[in-house]
């Protein structure tokens, strides 16, 4: 009601209540949001209980074009200053490589996740640490596509022989035929269901699996309708589509999966073993499943 | 659409004279015209003798005509073929039955009087079947399943009060029609036009339906010459005929989707460097729910788009077979593989319409 007032989303309050949201998240101050991203980090690296030495990479997302034109009266060195080598510093990271990652909209998180678990994978470092957000505009818009978004920061340790959460497969179905979002918004909206169909028995194919093994379906908190329509689609029942978090969480650009595993961890839904496929639409466009095993 | 091929197959008959009954919107039509751009047809003065255009309205009493030229009308008919229809599928009740129904029945009251009538033929739908499923005889029309638009009730209804006549009549039930079989040309861009449209436009979303679903289509030209040859030369007064392809020569709905996305490819490359994604084949219920979602957020292009199927597709939901033999001198309607190129290059070809 209050986004509503505040016009900061259009459709009626009945029509965005049916589609399953009920609450969205904004950030009190923009500005302020390295606070959330440092804050998310500090958790998933305590969480882990990783030395900050062992941490060999930061990866940064941020599903909004970052390159939008600044000021004309600032100098150049403005475009040098960034926000990975910040949260670095504050994280206090003294051999992190540190690098940010862009323009995957809802898909970045998973696949700076799977980047991730290939470099600790491949190299010598034990682990990488994967942090996201993204703060809409202040009095934006925060309706996209029937869907209500949030702002929100969230962050992953991937690490080598992690005990739970371990990476079964990533697959990513690309069209970036549909690059202009903004343009392809009907296309985009009509290519949605069939693509993501298609990317979600793949993903499980490619995997080795059938949809039948997937203990838990972990959603982009995209409309709850939206993957009531999935669900019909690939043919399983939306009770295995763990879905509480659209009504009081909302849609985040790219932390939706994070913090909804967290909550399933938190309420005691997940038990060990249990396969999760975790998937996204995002723009670009991309089709992302990660499939876990916890 | 059926109405124009079938005068077409009608005036190359040269033993029948022709009266056209046509609807006030044709009124600025004169017949050389209606004959080359309706008919397609050079009006030599032979063919120019042999019809007869009369200004109408089958919705009104008296068919809206001068009462002498409905009693002229009444001494001289001998044979009706009744092709007037309000064909599409979202209409109000009242109104389809407006055009349907009432047309049928003033049209019946009309027949009663004509003293040298020896036949009347009613153009009608296999959809008169509505929610049945399974094989569906000629012989069969009264049913409780339902329907699913208004175009299939108003038609059976139809078939009711024809019926019900002591009219020597034939009933057509004609599957959907999609265009010539030789060109490709179509009058009019119908449902499984426009659903090419969508594909075309990249946003085909959700088709709901069953993909084994025989999606029965059939070209203009053959159903109008099956009609008429039937009409003109092996009338069986009470009889009613399905002009259907049949499953053998017919696309599944999973195979017209699949067929449509590689016809459009081959003919516009452009269009497939876009790679639009082949709609899924849903449940009517998640279709139901896209519709909803569209039409709550008052988006009036999808919309359009999903209102188009919307009355159309629940059929893809209930599998049917049409009962049907050939009829003599017509033979079987020609196999959709063989002409479902040719109707989507002409879709391409003039923009569904809009470039002549």
């Amino acid at each position: 009601m209050a986004l509503k007032r505040s016009k900061q989303v259009r459709s009626s309050v009945t029509f965005l209540s049916e589609l399953g949201f009920a609450y969205g998240y904004v950030a009190d101050e923009p500005d302020r949001f390295n606070e959330l991203l440092v804050a998310a980090a500090e958790q998933a690296m305590a969480d882990s209980g990783r030395p900050p030495a062992q941490i060999g990479t930061l990866f940064l997302y941020s599903g909004l074009n970052p390159h939008a034109p600044g000021s004309r009266d600032a100098g150049i060195l403005e475009r040098f200053r960034y926000p990975v080598a910040k949260l670095a510093d504050q994280l206090e990271l003294p051999h992190a490589n540190a690098m940010a990652l862009s323009q995957q909209g809802c898909s970045g998180l998973l696949s700076a996740i799977n980047l991730a678990a290939r470099l600790v994978e491949a190299g010598d470092q034990p682990a990488a640490l994967c942090v996201a957000g993204d703060a809409l505009p202040p009095n934006t818009n925060r309706e996209i596509m029937y869907n209500v978004m949030s702002d929100a920061a969230a962050a992953v340790m991937v690490e080598r022989g992690s005990p739970r959460n371990q990476i079964v497969s990533f697959h990513q179905l690309g069209q970036s035929a549909y690059w202009d979002s903004p343009q392809q918004e009907r296309e985009l909206i009509a290519a949605y269901f069939p693509m993501a169909q298609r990317a979600i028995c793949a993903a499980v194919e490619q995997a080795g699996l059938r949809l039948s093994d997937i203990r838990w379906i972990v959603p982009s908190n995209v409309s709850l309708r939206s993957w009531t329509i999935l669900a019909e689609l690939l043919k399983i029942p939306a009770t295995r589509i763990w879905s509480k978090n659209i009504a009081r969480v909302g849609h985040t650009v790219c932390c939706d999966h994070v913090i909804n595993l967290r909550d399933m961890t938190r309420e005691g839904t997940l038990e060990t073993g249990d396969l999760l496929l975790l998937f996204t639409f995002g723009f670009g466009a991309s089709w992302t499943s990660l499939i876990l095993q916890h | 659409m059926a109405g124009r091929e079938i005068t077409r197959v009608l005036l190359r008959r040269p033993d029948v004279r022709l009266t056209l009954l046509l609807h006030d919107t044709g009124r600025a039509l004169s017949r050389p015209r209606l004959l080359r751009e309706v008919f397609r047809l050079e009006p030599t003065p032979p063919l120019l003798r042999r019809i007869r255009l009369v200004r109408g309205d089958l919705t009104k009493p008296g068919l809206g005509l001068p009462r002498t030229v409905y009693a002229e009308l009444a001494q001289n008919v001998d044979g009706i073929v009744h092709a007037a229809a309000m064909t599409r599928f979202d209409l109000a009740l009242p109104e389809a039955r407006r055009v349907n129904v009432l047309a049928t029945q003033h049209l019946i009251r009309f027949a009663n009087l004509c003293r040298h009538l020896t036949r009347f033929a009613l153009l009608s739908t296999v959809f008169v079947s509505g929610r049945r499923q399974g094989r569906i005889l000629e012989s069969e029309r009264a049913h409780r399943a339902g329907f699913v638009n208004t175009y299939e009730q108003s038609k059976y209804e139809a078939e009711a009060c024809l019926e019900a006549s002591d009219l020597p009549h034939v009933i057509y039930r004609l599957s959907t029609l999609v265009g010539d079989s030789q060109t490709g040309f179509t009058s009019h861009f119908t449902t499984p036009h426009q659903a090419l449209r969508v594909m075309h436009l990249g946003l085909a979303s959700l088709v709901p339906g069953l993909p084994d679903y025989s999606v029965d289509l059939i070209p203009t030209d053959w159903a109008a010459a099956t009609i008429i040859n039937h009409f003109l030369d092996a009338f069986e007064a009470g009889r009613v005929v399905h002009v259907v392809a049949g499953a053998a020569r017919s696309y599944s709905l999973a195979q017209v989707i699949d067929e449509s996305y590689d016809r459009l490819g081959e003919l516009d490359p452009v269009w497939k460097a876009r790679h639009y994604p082949k709609p899924a084949i849903a449940t009517q219920g998640a279709f139901q729910l896209l519709v909803r979602s569209a039409e709550q957020a008052r988006d009036p292009l999808m919309i359009g788009v999903l209102g188009m199927l919307k009355y159309f597709t629940e059929q893809f939901s209930y599998p049917k077979e049409f009962d049907a033999h050939v009829l003599d001198g017509a033979g079987p309607a020609p196999d959709i593989r063989d002409y479902y190129g040719r109707v989507v290059a002409y879709c391409l070809k003039t923009k569904w319409g809009r470039r002549a």
